[in-house]
């Protein structure tokens, strides 16, 4: 499971578009496409380049109203871990 | 030829244009533009117009839902070229791998080069250019991938050597073209294929690097296709003229130089001259004065209308190209193709080879008895309000 110290950003072989509702991507490998929302959406454009789950709590912390540790303990794990999986964002080596 | 007014007014959305907000009296008006920007893939330039309150409904006729319909069809649009571009990162990978050089065109080239936002630029296909040598490698390499040829070539090795290119369409039923040139018939032919490889200009596609035409020959891509791709041309092509002319950045010198050398000024003028007539661009521009003013010869004029003439068909242009060829040797080999073409090419065609000279024949009397009525597009829109660009070298 994620921890905060776990850096990741958008793997490079994603095709992706903006599209109204937020972000249409076409991960590697996969015939299926995502469609990420909201929040979703905010976390595909932030990490156009590498950040901790940490630094990302603090963007959207902002954004959303809520407190980075909310996010930390209740929805960027499982998110990103999903993300992860479905080859959309990769690891990084912290910057 | 014209195009309804409010369709023509979304594709110039976000250039200075004339074109005033397209008012939309009743929710079937609203149905009848949002199909006509779905079929001229125009779905990211109406979704602008809609957040730049650019369109405008009259007592209700958008009731709700209509922003919705558009984002959806803008959606599958979008869903339809990131499947495209899977297909161009595999394509692409493969013909690396052999040593193979390409430049892409059109569609993903001017969506990453072009414009400010991908999304705002769909395309249908995927185009490559490739060179002559390299041709019937590339087909062979895509074959091997379950590509399969639209159309056989009249004899083997004639799009090589004469035609523009050849449609491939792929096992997941979305096609590459594969271009020798930028255009059949004559115009086609006359195209110095070596400036299209002199430059480039590289972007980014899944983490892999591709090529495109360098600006200028982008540009006079743009022309070709707008003029000559379509009987009546598509609002694509026609914006993207504008949009590479207006961004400031062309070697109008280069632009000039190319055109003349391929013979091709007919075209750009044609290309240029609608593409402000059409979206009802307002900004002044040296190659817009250059454009209302040209006037081809009739030769040209004539040979330029075949490509937009109904009832033409591929005969009367294949027939015009013959004149564009180069030598003696190649025109007998080109005929001969024609007048003599593989059993393979004829099946579903014109069937015999007389069948196909009385064809031919037929369309070219038709022509003679027509009045030539080119010039038409070339005629300048009244100049309202002016705007110099102060774009140019």
């Amino acid at each position: 499971m994620t921890s905060g110290a776990d850096s990741f950003v958008r793997d490079e072989a994603v095709l992706w578009r903006r599209v109204v509702d937020g972000v249409l991507l076409l991960p590697p490998g996969s015939d299926e496409l995502m469609l990420l929302t909201g929040s979703g959406g905010e976390i595909w454009h932030a990490l156009e380049r590498p950040l901790s789950a940490t630094e990302l709590a603090g963007v959207l912390a902002d954004r959303y109203d809520v407190t980075e540790q909310q996010l930390l303990s209740q929805v960027l794990p499982s998110t990103l871990d999903e993300l992860e999986r479905r080859r959309a964002v990769r690891r990084a080596v912290p910057g | 030829m014209s195009w309804d007014r409010d369709v023509a007014a979304i594709a110039a959305q976000g250039l200075p244009t004339m074109l005033g907000p397209v008012r939309v009296p009743s929710p079937s008006r609203w149905r009848e533009l949002l199909l006509m920007a779905e079929e001229q893939g125009l779905t990211g330039l109406l979704l602008r117009a809609l957040d730049e309150g650019r369109i405008i409904p009259e007592d209700g006729a958008l009731e709700g839902g209509h922003l919705g319909e558009a984002a959806d069809a803008h959606l599958e649009a979008m869903a339809a070229t990131l499947r495209l571009e899977r297909m161009l990162v595999e394509a692409g990978t493969l013909l690396e791998a052999d040593g193979i050089e390409t430049r892409v065109l059109k569609g993903p080239a001017v969506a990453y080069l072009d414009n400010s936002e991908p999304a705002l630029r769909s395309f249908r296909d995927i185009d490559l250019l490739v060179r002559a040598e390299d041709y019937d490698r590339v087909v062979e390499l895509l074959e091997r991938e379950q590509f399969v040829r639209a159309f056989p070539e009249p004899r083997p090795g004639f799009d090589r050597r004469f035609g523009r290119g050849v449609s491939l369409a792929g096992p997941s039923g979305w096609s590459i073209d594969l271009h020798r040139t930028l255009a059949f018939g004559p115009f086609g032919i006359r195209i110095d294929v070596a400036d299209l490889w002199a430059g480039s200009e590289r972007f980014t596609v899944g983490g892999h690097t591709f090529s495109a035409l360098a600006r200028e020959e982008r540009f006079l891509h743009a022309c070709y296709h707008a003029a000559l791709g379509d009987r009546r041309p598509r609002l694509v092509p026609v914006r993207d003229v504008a949009q590479l002319l207006l961004r400031g950045r062309l070697d109008l010198d280069h632009v000039r130089t190319l055109a003349r050398h391929w013979s091709g000024e007919p075209v750009v003028a044609l290309a240029v001259a609608e593409a402000w007539r059409v979206l009802g661009i307002s900004a002044r521009h040296p190659l817009t004065e250059w454009a209302w003013s040209y006037r081809p010869s009739r030769r040209a004029a004539a040979v330029r209308s075949l490509y937009r003439r109904q009832g033409s068909g591929y005969a009367l242009i294949s027939i015009a190209a013959v004149g564009a060829l180069p030598s003696v040797r190649d025109r007998a080999a080109y005929l001969y193709a024609l007048a003599v073409p593989d059993r393979e090419y004829l099946a579903g065609r014109h069937g015999g080879v007389v069948r196909r000279f009385g064809h031919a024949a037929r369309e070219l009397g038709t022509v003679a008895v027509r009045r030539d009525r080119t010039g038409d597009a070339e005629r300048p829109p009244p100049r309202i309000h002016p705007t110099d660009t102060g774009a140019n070298r």
